[in-house]
């Protein structure tokens, strides 16, 4: 059973009506498989909203620190006048993992928002991406977006990748878009060694600081269980 | 406290440290000099235990223990502080987070309760005047922007909350002005006891004014060639390191 | 249209040129022992063919010198010119209390307005002129060397001619407790005059200084300062530079400060523009050296028509350096701002971290402002960030205020204050912070 594949694909689909407001988040642990990449779930995943009314939000947030493979793009069509979309999302891959995850901001209605945070975190041998959409349609004045997506990588052997599109066809949009990518240094590790802190802990200390903005969109419950499992993730993979 | 004898260590390859012997008791505290490349900073950071230098020959017997058999956190359990010549960032953990967690590991290591928020924001706050740095530079994160001084004060106040047995100063005092120059070895002063020691690496003898030292050594290609007192270090900052090097050759 | 410009720039050049025979016919027949050095006369060759520049120079695209070059200015007169007293001098002065204070009128040293507090062992001053027979190491190693004449005509300019400034030395070790003033007065009163002052301030090993310098212009002609100052701070040492410029609206400035920092050092700079015709401030930075800190802070308070260009530098040669700058500027009436910044990173200088910000207020819709920040980064580990914004005032905030209570125009004046604030809050000198924020208060509350 352990060695063979399984499949997760579920639907999610959200309607928000004037001044409606979803907050929907998710921590996903799967059995991402062994070492070598033998069994793990395929995480497949359709995640949909909708913003009706005006004056309508929708949030997702996610922390991905399971599956073998994820397909993962939870999507905001902006409707409504005034409304507004979010996704936060943490991304965790390690061993021989793949994560394919982003999301979709479509703006359709006057004067609507939205804001992605993306932070992904490759370890192993595995590759982790962001593939994602803000989509500005030709009647959607003032529409304002902002992007940013991190990736930190561990190692040298995993893979970080961005593919942002940007569709603007309305020029009164403001479209921003910020990435970084970044390592976990040596140096840095042996700064927090040299206070007492052994290596574990100290890539727990990093990444649950890189990962900050995200968790703290999670309820309360959630983001203690979430930096656990960031911290039991990426296990023996540094060092 | 700290005895180190005939130690080599070498990087990539390369000897930097060929034959050091230096001998630290408590309550005392020693002051290194030396030219750009006599390797003080190489000393500094084979006792933190960074892994880039390779130890040749030798041993470092600190407290009874062999030091060079622990790793680089045990020797800070055990006591030993490095003030990094250039501290570290990391981005998104704050200076109060970071410290809360080393306090924590290292009290864990010696059997005792970790300090609750209230404890240990008590005992911030008292370190806090003795360095004179202020809230809004701990709530920022770990030395991410600071300035040079910033950085610097950063290092002697988490000197201050880890209270080491042995605090090693790598060109602590570099880029500072008098007044930041001050802080930093006031700071240093108030904390030194009786039980403690403290090895001051360092390019400029203007430190010593502040921070009086028991022993002055020089350091020159890899080993002690000289020890004395305050003097010493007068006498280097009038004459530089020529005369030694001559006496050294001859 | 392109000839007068010509015609007007030869005019101005080889009036020059007559002015430097003369000079140097001058220093020969003046029983001095010392003739123009070899570096003058190689500056005078790179001035005579470099061209003054026009706005077709990337460097000056935004500024155009064409007004302050067709003046008929008389070269030779600059010393009569210079027996501004004590009291007509007075208003030219901040409250510096117990100070060392040197004063140059037209570029020349004028003793009995000058004083000196600082005891010799801190401190040593010497006329830039007559400074190598006695500090010949400092002046060969550094006097020219640091600031390119080579390629900045107006650099090459003030090099072959001025031989007047202050020459400033800081031993090693020393701490100097009280600030310099250096003030730098062109006297316009009986004609149009050109000022040429020359400076290089030595700071030794570990050793601290504060300079301030002081730009003013008296009289209704027109005057034209073109100064040069080179600061050197070696190893450990610590310099807090100044730049305080509030002159008339027919006085025209270009200057040039160049810092080479040692290993350890940090240099402190902050330029604050008030009034002028045209000022153009470059400010070159070189780190060639580990573990520098540099700070830039720079304010322009605009109105009427004048035109401040900032040129920055900042050049990182060495790795394990910071260097932080910012610059605010408001700007109203027909007042034009140009920031131009640079940050070099060279492939050597890893763990670099450099940030440069510059921010504006446009008043009037007659201001305007052009900024052009420049990141050239040639190493991978480095942090290096940079911003820029040109707005208006924030009509929420103005009216959050207005629902307080609080007037139009004392809301404008409090915003403004507080977007200066950022700049001001950086000066440690308090008698300079006060002349500044008197300076400014008055001007928020006569004209918004």
């Amino acid at each position: 059973m352990r060695d063979e594949h399984q499949l997760h694909a579920a639907v999610v689909e959200l309607v928000a009506h004037t001044k409606a407001e979803i907050k929907y988040s998710t921590v996903q642990n799967w059995y991402p498989g062994d070492k070598e990449g033998k069994g793990g779930i395929y995480n497949f995943v359709t995640k949909r909203g909708i913003c009706m009314g005006d004056s309508a939000k929708i949030s997702w947030t996610q922390v991905e620190t399971g599956s073998a493979i994820t397909w993962k793009y939870p999507s905001v069509i902006l409707k409504g006048d005034n409304s507004i979309g979010e996704f936060y999302s943490v991304a965790v891959t390690n061993n021989r993992q793949q994560a394919d995850t982003g999301t979709k901001m479509i703006h359709i209605g006057k004067n609507t928002k939205s804001r992605i945070v993306s932070k992904g975190i490759s370890a192993g041998k595995s590759q982790n991406s962001y593939r994602g959409l803000v989509e500005v349609h030709r009647r959607a004045e003032n529409a304002r977006n902002f992007s940013q997506c991190d990736s930190l990588l561990m190692g040298d052997k995993c893979g970080a990748h961005t593919f942002p599109y940007l569709e603007i066809k309305n020029s009164t949009a403001q479209v921003e878009h910020e990435a970084t990518t970044s390592k976990i240094g040596e140096d840095q590790i042996f700064y927090c060694n040299q206070r007492g802190i052994d290596t574990e802990a100290a890539v727990a200390l990093i990444v649950n600081g890189y990962a900050k903005e995200v968790l703290k969109q999670l309820p309360m419950e959630f983001a203690v269980e979430a930096q656990k499992l960031l911290a039991i993730s990426l296990e023996g993979s540094v060092g | 406290m700290l005895s180190i004898r005939n130690l080599h260590a070498a990087i990539d390859g390369k000897e930097i440290l060929k034959g050091l012997n230096l001998e630290v008791k408590a309550g005392e505290i020693h002051a290194i000099m030396g030219p750009n490349g006599s390797g003080k900073s190489t000393l500094a950071s084979v006792l933190a235990g960074r892994e880039e230098y390779e130890v040749t020959d030798g041993e470092v017997i600190y407290n009874g223990t062999d030091l060079l058999e622990l790793s680089p956190e045990d020797r800070a359990r055990e006591g030993i502080f490095l003030a990094f010549q250039y501290p570290v960032e990391i981005p998104g953990v704050s200076t109060t987070n970071f410290l809360k967690t080393a306090v924590n590991e290292v009290r864990k290591y010696r059997g005792q309760e970790p300090l609750d928020a209230v404890q240990f924001l008590t005992r911030m706050k008292e370190k806090m005047k003795l360095v004179n740095i202020d809230q809004a530079l701990l709530s920022r994160s770990l030395n991410e922007g600071f300035s040079g001084g910033e950085k610097k004060r950063n290092e002697i106040f988490q000197l201050a909350m880890l209270e080491p047995k042995l605090a090693i100063l790598d060109e602590t005092d570099s880029g500072l002005d008098i007044d930041a120059l001050r802080i930093v070895a006031e700071g240093v002063n108030k904390l030194r006891t009786r039980d403690n020691a403290v090895v001051l690496v360092t390019h400029y003898q203007r430190l010593l004014d502040y921070i009086v030292p028991d022993f002055v050594h020089v350091l020159y290609k890899g080993r002690i060639v000289k020890s004395g007192t305050k003097e010493l270090a007068l006498q280097l900052e009038e004459k530089g390191y020529d005369w030694i090097k001559e006496e050294v050759s001859a | 249209m392109t000839t007068t410009s010509t015609m007007d720039k030869a005019d101005f050049k080889s009036k020059l040129l007559t002015h430097f025979d003369t000079f140097q016919r001058g220093a020969a027949q003046d029983n001095s022992p010392r003739t123009l050095s070899a570096l003058q006369q190689d500056a005078f060759q790179h001035f005579r063919t470099l061209d003054l520049p026009t706005t077709r120079h990337e460097e000056w695209k935004y500024t155009n010198l064409r007004n302050l070059l067709q003046n008929d200015f008389s070269f030779a007169t600059a010393r009569e010119a210079s027996a501004l007293s004590a009291a007509e001098l007075a208003p030219h002065l901040m409250e510096h209390g117990d100070a060392n204070v040197l004063v140059f009128v037209n570029g020349f040293y004028r003793r009995d307005l000058s004083n000196l507090v600082s005891p010799v062992e801190e401190l040593h001053v010497e006329n830039i002129g007559q400074a190598r027979e006695k500090y010949t190491e400092a002046i060969d190693k550094y006097f020219a060397r640091v600031a390119d004449y080579q390629k900045d005509v107006f650099t090459a300019m003030n090099t072959a001619i001025s031989d007047n400034g202050a020459f400033i030395f800081v031993p090693a070790n020393k701490v100097l407790q009280k600030p310099v003033y250096l003030y730098f007065i062109t006297d316009a009163t009986r004609g149009n005059v050109v000022s040429q002052p020359r400076n290089l301030y030595v700071l030794g090993r570990n050793s601290q200084a504060t300079f301030v310098e002081s730009f003013r212009t008296a009289g209704e002609y027109i005057g034209f300062t073109n100064v040069v100052t080179e600061v050197v701070t070696q190893e450990n040492a610590v310099a807090e530079y100044y730049k305080i410029q509030n002159e008339t609206a027919n006085a025209h400035h270009i200057g040039t400060t160049q810092a080479l920092q040692g290993r350890d050092s940090k240099f402190s700079s902050t330029t604050i523009s008030l009034s002028g015709s045209l000022i153009r401030n470059n400010l070159n930075i070189v780190i060639d050296a580990e573990n520098c800190e540099s700070n830039l802070y720079g304010l322009y308070v605009l109105n009427g028509k004048t035109h401040v260009d900032n040129h920055t530098l900042v050049d990182h040669a060495r790795p394990h350096s910071y260097s932080n700058e910012l610059y605010k500027g408001i700007l109203d009436g027909k007042s034009t701002g140009v920031f131009n910044g640079k940050i070099m990173v060279r492939p050597d200088a890893q763990k670099t971290n450099a940030f440069q910000t510059n921010r504006n207020i446009v008043l009037s819709p007659e201001a305007a402002m052009n900024t052009k920040p420049q990141l050239e980064i040639f190493a991978d580990d480095v942090k290096c960030s940079h911003g820029a914004t040109t707005g208006q005032l924030d009509e929420e905030m103005l009216f959050y205020l207005r629902s307080r209570g609080i007037g139009q125009k004392a809301a404008k004046a409090l915003l403004m204050q507080a977007f200066a604030g950022d700049v001001l809050n950086h000066i440690r000198l308090e008698p300079v912070r006060n002349y500044v924020e008197n300076v400014i208060q008055n001007r928020f509350h006569t004209n918004a």
